[in-house]
Order: C-alpha cells, then sequence, then structure tokens
C-alpha cells in the first residue's frame, strides 16, 4: 500500500464510518429530536445526569410539538405523574438531584420553539442550592453522537432485554419504586446566585409570553414545624418573584394533609398532582391570565 | 478544526502543488491570523505588536556591527519582551503581593491574557540572541510574521527555534503523501490522548480538588497519579497533534516528549519533558547565567540551576504555586547533579525511577492546586492520617462513569509506563488497511468524545 492509498484509506473510512453511525443515529432518534415527532412517544432512561440529558434533549423538539406546558422541579415532584392533568398537557421536567441551573437550560431551549408555553415553576429550597449536572454543550449534537448517546443507547437495550424496569413515562414522570429518603433535612437558606437564577427565568418565561404558574410542593410535617419560620421566609421571598396574576398553588395550606416523606409516595404523589389539577381546572375555567406581555 | 484545518491543509496542498510557494505561505500566516484571532480578536493586537517589535529590533541588531551596540539592543529586545509578558501575566501577581508589604488597594483593569503569550515570547527571546549571536540573519516581515504565528505551535508549542522551522517553511516544496501519512497518524494518536484519555483522568482530579478538604489518603494519591497522567496526555497530545499538523504542511516542528515517566533521575525527566522548554532552559537561561561565574563550581551550578528553574515555574503562570513547582524541580536537579558527582551510589533502577516517579507526581500537586492552601491539604492527605480509605466517589459518579475512567485510565497508564510513544508509532507504521482502520478508529472515537460533555481546554492553553 503506497502512502497515498493509505491517506485516502483513513480518510474514507471516517467518513463513511462517521457518516453510517451519523445516520444510524438519525433513524433512532432516541431522543426524539429529529423530524416531526407529533403524537410519538418518547421516555426517559436511567437517573441522574442520564434523566438531564434525556429531558434537555427532549426539550427541542418532543415537548415544543407534543405538550402545552413544562412542571420544572427537583426530585420532589419528579415522581408526579402530569398525565393525570385533564384541562392542559404537561410534560414534567423534574429532574432526580436536579436544580434551577438545570431547569433553565430545559426551559430556554423550549421557550425557543414554543415561548407561549405554560411554565409550572416548583418552589422548593432544594431548587435553589447551587449546583447543577453542568451543561450539555453540545445541544443537539450530541443526539448524533456522543458517549451520553452511548449510555441511552445501554440502556435502551438493558430495557429491551427486561434486564431493567421503565421507571419514566412519556410524560416525563419517574416512577420511584418507594419512597427513598424518609425525612431528609433540606438548606432553608437562599442562595443568593441561586435566587438570581429563578427570578431571571421566572422573568425570562414571562418575557417570552409563557404563562407562569407557580407551585409550592409539599414538605413533610416534622421537617415544617422544625423549621417554620424558615420555610415561612423562604416561601414569603419566592411569592415575590411571581406577579398578583399568577397563580401559586400552595399544597402546604391547611387543606391539604400529607403524610409522606421529603419525597412522597405513589399515592401521596397522586394525591398532589390531583390537588394541582384542581386549581389548574378552576383557574382555567376562569381562564388563566396570560402574560402581560405576551 | 473538522472545516478549518482541512480546508487549510488542502489549500496549501493545492498551492504547493502548483508551485505557488509565495502563495502558499500567505496561505499559511492567513490561517495562522484566522485561528490567533478566533478567539478573541484583540489578541491580534498583542500578537502583531510583539512581532513589528521583534523584527524590528533584529533588523537594527543585524545592521549595526558595533558588539555593545548590539547587546544593547538585545538587552532592550529582551527587556521590552519581558515587560509585555510582565504587563499582561504579571502585573496583578505583583501588585498583590506587594500590596501585603505596602498596603495600599490594588484595582487593575481586567485584561484577558493572549493566547500562547508565554510561548511566542519565548521565541521572540531566543529570535533575538540568535540573531544577536549571528545564527540566523534578521528575516523578513512577512517570514518572521508566519514563523511567530505558525498556528500549531503559536498556543503552546512545541516551541521552535527560527533556524528549525522557517527554513523549511522558506524552502518547502510542499508536504508530500509520506509526511501527510506521518501527520496524520500523529494527529490522531494525539487527539485521542487529549479527548479520550487525558480528559478522562481530570474528571477523577477535578472531583478530588474540589475537596481537598475532606481528603482521605486514598483519594489524595488517586488525585495526585490521575494529574500526573492527565497533564502528560493532555500536553503530549497537544504536541502531537501540533508535530502532526506541522507535518501535514510538510514541517518538521521538534519534538515535546519522550517518554519521560519512564525516567530513572530528575536530570533524565527534562530531558524527556517539554524538551523544547528544557532546551530553552538549559541554552537561554541556565548557560548564561553560569557563563556569569569566572569558575563554576558544583554548589554554583546548583545555585543557577535553581534559579533557572524557579524562572521555569513562575514563567507556567502567576501564582506562588508555580514558583513552588518550579523551586522543588530546581532543588531535585540539584540533588541529583550532587548525587552524580559526589555521592556517585548506584540506586537499583527500579527504585530510581519510583522515587523520581513519586517526586514528579507529588510536585504537580503544587501545579494544579489553584493555591497554596489546597496544595498544602493535599499534600497533608498524602501522608498517614486518621481518614485513610474514605472514599465518597461512588457516591457522586455512578457505576457506569466509573467502569469507563477504570478501563480508560488504564490504558492510560499502561501507554505511559509501557506502550511505544507516538513518533515511534508514526515512525514504526505499517501502511496496510488494518492499521488505516485503527487510525481511523482513533479519530472517530475522539470526535464521539470531544461532542460529549466530559471536554476540557488544554491545560497549557491557560499559560
Amino acid at each position: 500500500m503506497t502512502y497515498r492509498a493509505f491517506n485516502l484509506h483513513v480518510i474514507l473510512i471516517v467518513l463513511v464510518l462517521g457518516g453510517a453511525f451519523l445516520c444510524f443515529n438519525y433513524w433512532v432518534n432516541i431522543y426524539g429530536v429529529f423530524g416531526d415527532v407529533s403524537g410519538k412517544s418518547y421516555s426517559p432512561l436511567g437517573g441522574g445526569t442520564t434523566e438531564y440529558v434525556f429531558k434537555y434533549l427532549f426539550s427541542y423538539n418532543y415537548i415544543p410539538r407534543n405538550f402545552d406546558g413544562l412542571m420544572i422541579g427537583s426530585s420532589i415532584t419528579d415522581n408526579w405523574d402530569t398525565s393525570r392533568l385533564n384541562n392542559v398537557k404537561v410534560y414534567n421536567a423534574s429532574l432526580n438531584g436536579g436544580r434551577i441551573a438545570d431547569a433553565k437550560q430545559i426551559v430556554d431551549v423550549v421557550l425557543k420553539y414554543r415561548p407561549n408555553m405554560l411554565i409550572i415553576f416548583v418552589i422548593h429550597p432544594i431548587m435553589t442550592q447551587p449546583s447543577s449536572f453542568g451543561v450539555l454543550e453540545k445541544g443537539i449534537w450530541a443526539a448524533l453522537g456522543s458517549l451520553e448517546l452511548f449510555r441511552a443507547y445501554y440502556l435502551k437495550l438493558q430495557f429491551e432485554l427486561g434486564f431493567a424496569p421503565q421507571e419514566f413515562n412519556s410524560f416525563g414522570q419517574y416512577d420511584f419504586p418507594e419512597i427513598r429518603k424518609k425525612w431528609n433535612e433540606t438548606n432553608v437558606d437562599i442562595s443568593e446566585g441561586t435566587f438570581d437564577e429563578y427570578r431571571l427565568l421566572v422573568e425570562h418565561a414571562r418575557y417570552s409570553g409563557a404563562r407562569v404558574v407557580g407551585l409550592i410542593s409539599p414538605i413533610a410535617g416534622p421537617l415544617f414545624k422544625k423549621n417554620r419560620e424558615a420555610y415561612r421566609r423562604y416561601y414569603a421571598r419566592m411569592r415575590r418573584l411571581f406577579k398578583p396574576w399568577e397563580p401559586i398553588i400552595d399544597l402546604n395550606g391547611p387543606e391539604y394533609d400529607f403524610t409522606d416523606g421529603t419525597h412522597m409516595s405513589r399515592i401521596g404523589a397522586r394525591q398532589a398532582i390531583d390537588a394541582v389539577d384542581l386549581q389548574l381546572d378552576a383557574w382555567m375555567s376562569e381562564g388563566l391570565p396570560m402574560s402581560c406581555h405576551s | 478544526m473538522f472545516a478549518f484545518l482541512p480546508v487549510v491543509v488542502a489549500g496549501y496542498y493545492g498551492l504547493c502543488r502548483a508551485k505557488q510557494g509565495l502563495l502558499a505561505q500567505v496561505w499559511m500566516l492567513l490561517a495562522s491570523i484566522v485561528f490567533y484571532a478566533w478567539g478573541r480578536l484583540e489578541h491580534l493586537v498583542w500578537l502583531v505588536v510583539s512581532i513589528l517589535l521583534n523584527w524590528a529590533i533584529a533588523k537594527i541588531i543585524a545592521r549595526t556591527s558595533d558588539v555593545s551596540t548590539r547587546k544593547q539592543w538585545l538587552v532592550l529586545g529582551i527587556g521590552l519582551n519581558i515587560c509585555l509578558l510582565g504587563t499582561l501575566k504579571y502585573a496583578k501577581f505583583i501588585l498583590t503581593n506587594l500590596s501585603y508589604i505596602f498596603p495600599v488597594p490594588v484595582v487593575l483593569p481586567e485584561v484577558w491574557l493572549p493566547l500562547g503569550i508565554s510561548f511566542f515570547t519565548i521565541q521572540q527571546v531566543m529570535f533575538l540572541v540568535d540573531c544577536y549571536e549571528g545564527l540566523v540573519p534578521a528575516s523578513r516581515l512577512f517570514d518572521h510574521a508566519t514563523f511567530v504565528s505558525f498556528f500549531p505551535c503559536v498556543s503552546s508549542g512545541p516551541i521552535s527555534r527560527v533556524r528549525q522551522l522557517l527554513t523549511q517553511i522558506q524552502r518547502t516544496q510542499g508536504p508530500s503523501a509520506q509526511t501527510i501519512t506521518g501527520g496524520l497518524v500523529l494527529f490522531a494518536i494525539g487527539l485521542f490522548k487529549k479527548v479520550v484519555l487525558a480528559d478522562s483522568f481530570a474528571q477523577i482530579v477535578d472531583l478530588i480538588f474540589n475537596h481537598t478538604k475532606t481528603l482521605s489518603g486514598i483519594q489524595a494519591w488517586l488525585a495526585t497519579f490521575a494529574y500526573t497522567f492527565q497533564i502528560y496526555l493532555d500536553f503530549s497530545g497537544y504536541s502531537d497533534m501540533a508535530i502532526g499538523i506541522g507535518l501535514m504542511f510538510g514541517l518538521v516542528v521538534p519534538m515535546n516528549f519522550d517518554a519521560p515517566y519512564r525516567s530513572c533521575s530528575i536530570i533524565e525527566f527534562w530531558q524527556r519533558w517539554h524538551i523544547t522548554l528544557s532546551k530553552f532552559i538549559t541554552v537561554y537561561l541556565y548557560t548564561p547565567m553560569i557563563r556569569c561565574f569566572k569558575q563554576v563550581s558544583l554548589v554554583k551550578a546548583c545555585i543557577v540551576t535553581v534559579l533557572a528553574m524557579l524562572i521555569a515555574g513562575l514563567w507556567h503562570g502567576p501564582s506562588w504555586t508555580f514558583v513552588t513547582f518550579g523551586f522543588l524541580h530546581g532543588l531535585a536537579l540539584s540533588v541529583n547533579q550532587v548525587w552524580r558527582k559526589k555521592i556517585k551510589i548506584k540506586m537499583p533502577t527500579i527504585l530510581s525511577w519510583l522515587v523520581t516517579f513519586l517526586f514528579v507526581s507529588i510536585a504537580f500537586v503544587f501545579f494544579r492546586s489553584p493555591d497554596m492552601m489546597v496544595a498544602f491539604e493535599t499534600c497533608g492527605a498524602l501522608l498517614p492520617h486518621g481518614n485513610w480509605f474514605g472514599t465518597e466517589l461512588d457516591k457522586v459518579v455512578g457505576r457506569y462513569e466509573i467502569a469507563q475512567l477504570t478501563v480508560l485510565s488504564a490504558v492510560g497508564v499502561l501507554a505511559s509506563f509501557l506502550g511505544p510513544t507516538s513518533s515511534q508509532l508514526a515512525q514504526g507504521l505499517t501502511l496496510s488497511r488494518r492499521s488505516a482502520l485503527a487510525y481511523a478508529s482513533l479519530l472517530l472515537v475522539s470526535f464521539l468524545f470531544m461532542n460529549s460533555t466530559k471536554g476540557h481546554d488544554f491545560i497549557y492553553f491557560a499559560f
């Protein structure tokens, strides 16, 4: 073989194998980022960073094409089944271990493609803690070939072969097998940096024309009693991020009695989402106000 | 990179084939300017200032016959280069440290460090000294700009001397199929070393160095060794890519690494590690300093070695951690010299290798740490203490990631200790479909890693 032939071989192999790999990934479309995916169902696989990658990449195409609303939160609301909401089709973009910085990435992309979404902002101290999964810098390109994609194929294979259960539904609900941590202490102090991130995200959604809803998720009774004042201060400050016409659903009110721990049981999560449904129904029937900027 | 490199190489190849040598050099210069200005356009100003300044001083030195006047111009030129580097890179460090002695508040405008300023300043100093000593003529502005801004080397070396590179640029007939093959192979190996191996080590290193206050012994050693491999694979990977791209232009760029972790002494280590910088330290720092003494003794040689290495340490960055890194290596080199010349006891090879490797690894703790506090915390955790075996890595990183990192780290460690070097692989290449497939696979796997979340900048881009 001559040097020239060797060089051509290397270049051709890269182009042919690389091209074939890209085409295969485009065809499998595991993240639903390519083509018209209206009416199709895609479910995340795996927890932690993998869930984040799935939900982030879903925000490019799958969520804007199939949903009218988005709920952002942490593991606290990750197991809430938003398919139970009757009047609006909401995707649960909550992330196990997620913070506002992670939610921001999803909201930013969704609003780019569907600015008039209903965005439910879960208000919980864990959301304003300063950490994140980082940024999937390559964005949509990661769906064409990346380590994250390999991880997704690996999980898909495990699921298809019956080695692992499918824990997510196509609405993004992560169906925990059971309550994993009973009374998990959460730092209620607000980190100023993340508070600002939260504020800017609410403002960004509002100015993009989205309908903004706040949702104060239930705090386990013993935790709430232990830190009553701190929680009250926290919620008072967070409530001020929302305009008077933007509804805030407070599931810590006296009319609710959730007896679960930090993460809710299946029954608790069902009760919580049904309570949200009732409130949204009421507002919808009155005509949920659009953003004044829309 | 995916578009830039093939377009530039193809354009250069085409112009050389059409016997348009001058146009090919213009093309190369334009490519270098675009590459340099890509990140921040204003960086280009500093590069242009440096090129014009040094070219003008070199011209004056070449035209002047009086030795003392030539020397004055040389001193002025070196001084101006040091001023440029000092103002942009070290002003804040110096003033902050002075403010501890003279408590005056220091407010300096935030200046973005021009890409590769430490590297091209060294090349300019070498150019001036070579002109002064009559080793090279003062080149045309066009040639000098092409040499200094040559894009594969401008950001992180390898540091080339004018006579090594410029002569080739002026005389090149363009790349041949053989040099392109060598370039492709080295580029593929370098890219793989950087994005697959070094960045895998980087994940371990970043994770542990972010929690130095609660490090267990095992974590501290893991971080220390992981960084030792990360920096080698990162920087030697970059150098392989630079040499590879050079070959694609038909130019031979000097080698920068030669399996340094197989060294059995610290002197040998510096003969194999960042070879072009080591040569600069020896020829342009150590030798002139030692010449200042009328009689050279071992003690004087040791003092000069420590001084030269202190400067080399500081060259890496405006921080006491780099100064300490340089000082430790200077000290170790001096001990090595004394050992060779006075003590003369031959240690078993395995023991001398182990001592060298351990020293190099621990010195790199200072290189990696953001400040002296973190460095001392990490070094403290290396010593036996209460928390020896504790590790919480499995709580932060998933099993899948741990498995992936373990496999890639093992490949990195084996390649550093046992495998053939990149240049050996390129020279011993068998032209076959199988090897074409192997190198194409290296490229494809590297592209896959590049398109993932785990990417890190080249470590030496910060210098």
